[in-house]
């Protein structure tokens, strides 16, 4: 089971583009419907230790690995979720720090940054829709953007104070 | 160069105190790596998104695997992603072994809601900022632009955007050299 869970989490690794959301899918898919390793309940409690753990959301993985199969599982299934990406980034870097100054890299690397650009706006609207339901919200963002940009606080600070103001709202239940 | 030392520190501070999902963390990778440490040019950091999002995995960890093999090789990318991961792994193992029960009562989830709204408006911030330095003249922010309508509002599959722009780039976007300056 360990070693199945590993190649699980290998495969999941490998396949799903499009960041870390499109790996939940995936898991879900083998390790709920198909094997039936983890319950529903147990597979939204690993999402949601993901969500409210620092750093990326896909460390729920480790949750799953234990769940599975204890430290083990939580071990070997991080590391096959995550080595495939560093794989290839790994190649990817390489080759491209060997040709990066040959016109035609360059040219595409021009290209890429700008596409990444407009991308990174089109995720602001996406998270926007999410997040910003009523005026409260809105104004948390605009003083978000205020004391990140102009007044360049730093981020992890901004990150708080959003997040007393959300508390702080529900409490005065606003 | 930067020391491995100070990239795992860097690295650890993001994976512990990175709350807020993918884009909060690529806008506190940004402040760090940019804006604090100057490890990284906007147009490099935004690179590192690309390659990111050409991988399969969580673009947040892929872009710091790319950012420590840029500064440090191998032994530097290997670094970064375990200092990524090390923070919240520790905390994941701790709440399994504990059986801590997480869920998502009201507390948890007006807090969330407060942050979610807060990283709109931080990561149009560090978008606002990359992008002024990426796209400098009127012909990259027009094609800044198109790519913004195509993901926003045609829902082009990301990658494949940027595939394309790679490979248009790569022809329409090469530096030409300068054969003769005509002078007046």
């Amino acid at each position: 089971m360990l070693w199945d869970f590993f190649l699980i989490t290998l495969k999941v690794g490998s396949l799903a583009f499009g960041g870390g959301y499109a790996m939940i899918t995936p898991l879900h898919y083998d390790l709920v419907t198909r094997l039936g390793w983890m319950t529903e309940t147990e597979f939204s409690s690993a999402v949601a230790v993901g969500q409210i753990t620092p750093g990326p959301l896909m460390i729920m993985v480790a949750f799953m690995g234990y769940k599975v199969a204890g430290l083990p599982g939580a071990t070997l299934g991080t590391i096959g979720l995550f080595l495939p990406t560093t794989l290839i980034v790994l190649a990817i870097a390489s080759s491209y720090l060997r040709f990066k100054d040959a016109p035609m890299v360059q040219g595409a690397m021009r290209g890429v940054n700008l596409a990444v650009i407009g991308l990174l706006a089109a995720v602001v609207i996406e998270l926007s829709r999410g997040a910003i339901v009523d005026p409260l919200d809105a104004l948390i963002g605009l003083a978000a953007f205020v004391a990140a940009g102009p007044l360049k606080r730093d981020p992890i600070a901004v990150l708080i104070g959003a997040g007393i103001i959300g508390f702080a709202r529900y409490l005065v239940g606003f | 160069m930067v020391s491995l030392p100070q990239l795992a520190l860097t690295f650890l501070k993001i994976g512990a105190l990175g709350f807020g999902g993918p884009f909060s963390l690529l806008a506190i990778m940004q402040k760090e790596v940019v804006e604090r440490r100057k490890w990284l040019t906007a147009d490099e950091f935004t690179q590192s998104i690309g390659i990111g999002t050409m991988t399969p995995g969580p673009i947040f960890f892929a872009a710091a695997i790319f950012i420590g093999y840029r500064l440090r090789g191998i032994l530097g990318a290997v670094v970064c992603g375990l200092s990524t991961l090390l923070p919240s792994f520790i905390l994941v193992v701790v709440i399994a072994t504990l059986y801590i029960q997480v869920e998502q009562n009201a507390w948890v989830m007006a807090i969330t809601r407060g942050v979610a709204a807060g990283v709109v408006g931080l990561f149009l911030s560090v978008v606002l900022k990359t992008g002024r330095a990426t796209a400098k003249d009127s012909r990259s922010v027009a094609l800044v632009l198109v790519a913004f309508v195509a993901v926003a509002f045609f829902k082009i599959d990301p990658l494949l955007l940027i595939v394309v722009a790679g490979l248009a780039g790569a022809w329409l976007m090469r530096p030409v050299p300068k054969i003769q300056t005509v002078e007046k």
